[in-house]
């Protein structure tokens, strides 16, 4: 118990942290309020600006006031958003779009494509690595290697463009981007989910040999149970926590695949959300999105710690540190 | 024996110790070959996949270094007449194009070499600093133990949890991007990877007994970390180097292709592709052939990396490294 | 007696080391009312002895009686929980950086394990010649190469040796190059943790009769540690017997083993095989039980739960020393009413007739 206490403490800590750094590092670019408004907005627009903004005031309680919004949900405002105007003329004339608004709008879209992406990998990462573990030197295993080793190389959104090549523009069986029925997601999962599957399967193929190698499995084929049960429920459920690990740092690796696929295919989920504030120079919207990713994970991260637990009690912190 | 033994010999004052050639029987033929380059490169001769790995690299590593001299063309020489020619094409003024041209018509194949100059060398230069700063870090912190350790080891872990793209975006969004900064950015967020191995390895090392023997001999703790343990930590850093040079070249085709990378008109491979994803319809060549570049060359570095940690396991380096004779004498 | 057992029993010889009360806990010691108790483990308690110029001072006792700690100790490779340690008058705990690195001149180590104790990764010369980096003014930087290959002939290996690697030589090779790296730094005093141990039985009298060369061409003193009784007497002016991280009894090497006064002492000895297959009736002390763990020590004296001569006082009361564990002394509450003629004979008349 105090270590899932003093886990999520270390959460909070690494929230905070990343806030602090988000809006100091922010503060860093200049004059927030000609980055909200632009360099062309007149001198009263950027005046009422800094007034509503609270922009005058010490740094340190403009900090406080974040964290404090924050905490209520108030991820600020963005005037650049969808710019049918300038962003001064839509200030003034009092439009602008709060960026939580937009972020949650967009979290759903890569929880599903990351759903997808994942769920997929995994599945099909679990059976080649035990296929794989059940028969060396057989085909699968060699397949399985070089898909591991090929995975770790590739870079996604290259993966993804060519994807698009092969079979949107040549073939024309699927979209070449954007979001609307089951099919737009297929080349998108594709593409992120070619790194997790080589990763997983490579560390399922490993953990299962040793597995296969413990004396209870012999003991288990000499009472004549079924080789395909022994491997998917004895065995399986021992290699687990190898597993567990590898998709757990995988998650992470999923976030900057989800921001480069995402852009490729025109996925409107929060890695384009960042890349478009990227591009536009739109300071609100990325701070948003950068901790809206943080957050996530952050969370995964102590969820996946908190299953890693549960399933080995034996494992403490100080020894994972090892 | 036991005679010999307990009786105190007494020394005969005439006999000086000599030169004795024959301390238990043990000599020259019977003692481990050195191990020279010549047995390395053996090894590396008999596994093909790797030597294609290594020899791929090598090609790379030369067209990189000799982009200026090898290139057939000026990779910024615009041709607009000749645009988007397919690979294998020959112009009217009978200039072959291997890969093809561009949207302006710039020769394909001399700008994947210019662009393996500017990835590559970010990578390598990348893996450099931040290997200098994490290595450092991390012996230290594994042999000084202490505060100083956990006050790095959390720093390492807090920074590992967090998505590197991500923040490297963010920085380079307001530093702005091009090479310098780049490899500034990549220094300080790879640092944790080496850091984190330089000090397990420490620790392992610091309780083996010849650094106990040079603690006795008075050792400074700065001449133990220099000259004691870092010469032993060579072998799995090597790997981890290698393996990071890949990593950095696709981080670096990554944040080129967003934009925030290497500034035009220096062509990179990332930029590459982010420029030809307009074309992607008509001129596929210009996504593809820069991004299998990529893969090949990461490819080939995680083969080469991997080989080096099979071959540098004290466990199963012995069936590459073991020369010819040595194995005949065994099996007679 | 020899000669030099002579000036040691008179006490005229020059103190090269000397231990007082030295002991060493591992774990903390926590306060229990108005006492400190253990709650560690204590390795090593109360030891005290005196190291003269030119002697050898032996130490023996079984695995994990806390020897390899006492050597640590000595050269303050650990910092003990009590006692001092002092080298030629100079107490090396006191001592702070600048100060204990040249009071390490003074004092140095060959290791048990010839595996582990070189650096795989430098030369022979390199290794033997690292002092001299440390302690620049032991030798010239022009006069090192020669005198690397003096060192190497010296423990009887070949100049060419030295720009060879570990890894290119025997256990036996390897624990000559610690020897010779030792000799670099010119000490007085050298500590020998089981130098022996770990290497073939021939290879083991090479070796000894090395470090007795030594001793007798450079006077340099010896505290020589080790588990096997016949080893340590071949080198050793004095000896004393450890017994879960005391002393239990000491004294000028031919007495102790002659006329052992304590029962530990006397069943080490007693166990020394015997190659002559005629004394198969010879009296052995066997020892019941095992060696307790050190987390456990028994009360009163450590060694009453294996005694055969154990009374009611042995497991209340710790004994104390009767006479001087440095000239000749024991641990035991009956150390003057126990015979131990019946293995002695034995002893000695293996002796007498080898």
């Amino acid at each position: 118990m105090p270590y899932l206490v003093r886990r999520a403490g270390h959460s909070a800590i690494m929230l905070l942290v990343v806030v602090s750094f988000v809006f100091f590092a922010g503060r860093m670019i200049g004059d927030p309020a000609i980055v909200m408004l632009g360099a062309s907005a007149s001198d009263t627009a950027l005046e009422q600006l800094r007034n509503n903004l609270g922009l005058n005031d010490p740094l340190l309680m403009q900090y406080f006031r974040y964290v404090g919004g924050l905490v209520q949900g108030d991820l600020g405002v963005s005037f650049r958003y969808g710019f049918a105007q300038m962003p001064a003329e839509r200030f003034m004339d009092g439009g602008g779009t709060p960026v939580m608004g937009l972020v949650l709008a967009r979290l759903p879209q890569t929880l599903y494509l990351a759903a997808v992406a994942l769920g997929g990998a995994l599945a099909l990462a679990l059976v080649m690595g035990c296929l794989a573990a059940m028969y060396p030197r057989s085909w699968i295993d060699h397949l399985v290697n070089v898909l591991s080793l090929a995975s770790v190389s590739v870079v996604q959104f290259w993966l993804g463009l060519v994807l698009i090549v092969l079979f949107a523009v040549h073939l024309g069986w699927l979209p070449t981007g954007g979001y609307g029925s089951w099919y737009h997601v297929i080349l998108p999962a594709l593409a992120l989910g070619a790194r997790p599957l080589g990763r997983v399967a490579q560390v399922t193929r490993s953990a299962m040999l040793d597995e296969m190698a413990r004396p209870y499995v012999a003991a288990a084929r000499a009472k004549g149970l079924p080789e395909h049960r022994i491997v998917s429920v004895h065995a399986l459920k021992n290699a687990g926590i190898p597993v567990v690990t590898i998709t757990g740092d995988e998650l992470v690796q999923l976030v900057t695949g989800a921001i480069l696929v995402e852009t490729v295919f025109g996925w409107p989920g929060i890695g384009h959300l960042l890349v478009e504030a990227l591009n536009n120079r739109d300071l609100p919207v990325l701070q948003g999105a950068i901790l809206a990713v943080a957050t996530l994970v952050i969370v995964v991260n102590l969820l996946v710690d908190i299953t890693y637990t549960y399933l080995n009690p034996k494992v403490s912190l100080s020894s994972r540190e090892n | 024996m036991t005679q010999k033994l307990l009786a105190k010999t007494e020394p005969d004052p005439s006999v000086v110790p000599t030169q004795n050639a024959n301390v238990e029987g043990l000599y020259d033929e019977e003692r481990a070959p050195k191990l020279t380059w010549k047995i390395y490169l053996r090894a590396l001769f008999s596994d093909r996949v790797t030597l294609i790995a290594a020899l791929f690299l090598i090609i790379m590593a030369v067209s990189a270094l000799g982009a200026q001299f090898l290139a057939p063309f000026d990779p910024n020489q615009i041709d607009i007449m000749n645009r988007f020619m397919p690979p294998l094409s020959m112009t009217d003024a009978g200039q072959f194009h291997l890969l093809g041209t561009d949207q302006l018509g710039r020769d394909v194949l001399s700008r994947l070499m210019h662009g393996a100059q500017v990835s590559i060398s970010i990578g390598f230069l990348g893996a450099i600093c931040s290997g200098l700063l994490g290595i450092t870090l991390g012996i230290i912190a594994g042999y000084k133990r202490g505060l100083f350790e956990d006050i790095v080891m959390r720093l390492v872990d807090g920074m590992q949890s967090l998505p590197s793209l991500l923040i490297a975006l963010f920085v380079l969004f307001i530093i702005g991007g091009g090479y310098f900064n780049l490899v500034l950015v990549f220094t300080f967020l790879q640092w944790t990877v080496f850091c984190r191995m330089a000090r397990s390895l420490t620790l392992n090392l610091r309780d083996s007994n010849f650094i106990s023997a040079a603690r006795v001999l008075g050792c400074t703790d700065a001449r133990i970390m220099l000259r004691h343990i870092l010469p032993n930590m060579v072998a799995p850093l090597m790997v981890l180097f290698t393996l990071e040079v890949a990593i950095l070249i696709l981080s670096e085709a990554s944040l080129s292709f967003l934009g925030f990378g290497v500034q035009p008109p220096n062509a990179s491979w990332g930029r590459m592709i982010a420029s030809g994803r307009d074309h992607i319809n008509t001129a596929w060549w210009l996504v593809t052939l820069p991004g299998l570049a990529i893969f090949l060359t990461a490819l080939a570095l995680n083969l080469l990396a991997g080989w080096c940690r099979a071959v540098s396991d004290p466990v199963h380096s012995s069936r590459w490294l073991t020369p010819k004779r040595k194995q005949n004498k065994q099996e007679g | 007696m020899t000669e030099q057992q002579q000036a040691v029993a008179s006490g005229q010889r020059e103190v090269v080391l000397r231990a007082e009360q030295l002991g060493k806990v591992f774990g903390k010691t926590v306060r229990q009312g108005w006492r400190r108790v253990d709650q560690g483990v204590r390795a090593v308690n109360d030891v005290n002895f005196e190291l003269h110029r030119g002697e050898t001072l032996g130490l023996v006792g079984e695995s994990g009686c806390g020897k390899s700690t006492l050597a640590r100790l000595l050269v303050r490779l650990m910092d003990p929980t009590e006692g001092r340690v002092e080298v030629l008058g100079q107490n090396l705990l006191e001592l702070k950086r600048e100060d204990l690195r040249q009071a390490r001149r003074r004092i140095q180590m060959i290791f048990q394990d010839p595996y582990s104790s070189l650096n795989p990764r430098m030369t022979v010369g390199e290794i033997i010649g690292e002092p001299w980096q440390v302690f620049p003014d032991i030798v010239p930087p022009a006069q090192r190469e020669a005198r690397i290959g003096e060192l190497l002939q010296q423990v009887g290996l070949n100049k060419s040796d030295a720009d060879r690697y570990p890894h290119q030589f025997s256990g036996g090779q390897r624990q000559r190059i610690g020897i010779a790296r030792a000799l670099a730094v010119e000490p007085e005093v050298i500590i020998c943790d089981e130098p022996v141990s770990a290497l073939d039985v021939s290879v083991q009298a090479q070796v000894i009769n090395l470090l007795m060369d030594i001793q007798r061409d450079t006077g340099v003193s010896y505290v020589f540690i080790a588990h096997d009784l016949s080893v340590v007497r071949q080198i050793s002016d004095r000896i004393m017997v450890m017994y879960l991280g005391e002393i239990v009894e000491g004294g000028a090497v031919d007495a102790v083993y002659e006329s052992p006064q304590h029962p530990y002492t006397t069943a080490l000895l007693s166990s020394i095989p015997v190659h002559d297959p005629e004394q198969q009736s010879r009296q052995v002390l066997k020892l019941p039980g095992e060696v307790p763990s050190p987390m456990n020590p028994p009360s009163g004296c450590k060694f009453h739960t294996r005694c055969p001569y154990a009374t009611e006082i042995c497991s209340q009361e710790v004994p104390a020393v009767t006479g001087d564990l440095a000239v000749r002394g024991v641990r035991c509450h009956h150390a003057s009413t126990l015979n131990f003629d019946p293995y002695i004979e034995h002893i000695t008349g293996r002796v007498a007739s080898g």
